[in-house]
């Protein structure tokens, strides 16, 4: 896919990025699209409520079409945009933010366990707030109470979500000195070295690279790079036999 | 909740089916249905006259 594309640059050495070796698209055009008209539509339905009726009724169809391509793309579209490890990641999620606290971020090309997590969360949330929201305007559920609580806990969890994925977005990008939100604009990202050298070796030590703050991710050895022939650079988390790598978080196999 | 269930009398006595009373900056208002259509209804708090319907 795009194969003629310039890699992004550097954000720190300014030097443009042989992307057939360093970068790769991760977030495909049809899932940046979504991510942006999500995120309109989010802030229309937030700041409009008791101005303009209309506006966040609109919103919140426009939302519900936008769920129900993310369930289809969630099955049909390309890699990182895919469901299938989803349920890996989540339970990975309280060990990876635990390990957070001390630093360790991790490297994943796709989402990390935190971010998986709060997608999940944004997903159901969103479906509460849309399926109350018109509720509310039928005859039938028009005023009742618990409808119409429903709706304003689940809109306002949203809006918290999306301010910690914010913040959790540019944290993320200074401790890992990537930038992430270029990142969900072009769809490209960085291959950490260690899986580059590993040559998409399904490792959790060549995915996930301990991010010191002097050395970034020297130290980091490439493991079995025999695995793969050159090709999409897959960066895996997780560990197909527990022998050949111990984690130093998660316990499972999940391959990104 | 005395002016609460005066309030809610008075939707009722005008043939509203209350879904929801409550305070809604200086008005009482009210969530009501009446012939399957929906309406919101403001009353006065000092002597809970109607101010305005708004039909939803």
């Amino acid at each position: 896919m795009r194969e003629a594309d310039p890699g992004p640059r550097n954000p720190l050495s300014g030097r443009r990025a042989d992307h057939h070796a360093k970068s790769v698209l991760v977030w495909d055009l049809p899932l940046r699209a979504w991510h942006s008209s999500l995120a309109g539509l989010i802030l229309i339905a937030w700041v409009t409520p008791n101005i303009y009726d209309s506006l966040p009724q609109f919103a919140g169809y426009a939302v519900i079409a936008l769920l129900a391509f993310r369930l289809v793309w969630g099955f049909f579209g390309t890699r990182h945009s895919h469901f299938d490890k989803i349920g890996l990641k989540l339970r990975a999620a309280p060990n990876y933010l635990r390990n957070l606290r001390r630093g360790d971020t991790g490297r994943y090309l796709g989402l990390n366990p935190a971010g998986a997590a709060l997608l999940v969360a944004m997903l159901v949330l969103l479906a509460i707030s849309t399926a109350t929201g018109a509720m509310q305007v039928t005859v039938k559920f028009f005023g009742v109470w618990w409808v119409e609580d429903s709706h304003a806990y689940a809109s306002h969890a949203i809006i918290v979500l999306a301010g910690l994925h914010v913040v959790g977005t540019l944290v993320m990008s200074v401790l890992q000195r990537e930038n992430l939100v270029r990142a969900m604009v072009t769809g490209w990202k960085q291959v950490p070295d260690a899986a580059r050298a590993a040559s998409g070796a399904r490792s959790v030590e060549a995915d996930r690279v301990p991010l010191q703050p002097q050395d970034g991710a020297k130290e980091v050895r490439p493991l079995r790079s025999d695995r793969q022939p050159q090709g999409e650079p897959s960066v895996a988390l997780g560990l197909d036999s527990a022998a050949a790598a111990k984690p130093r978080t998660d316990p499972i196999s999940i391959r990104d | 909740m005395e002016a609460g269930q005066r309030r809610r009398g008075k939707a009722k006595a005008a043939g509203y089916e209350v879904r929801q009373s409550k305070i809604e900056g200086t008005c009482y208002e009210i969530y009501g249905v009446k012939d399957g259509k929906t309406f919101e209804l403001f009353y006065s708090p000092e002597d809970l006259s109607l101010k305005h319907t708004k039909a939803k």
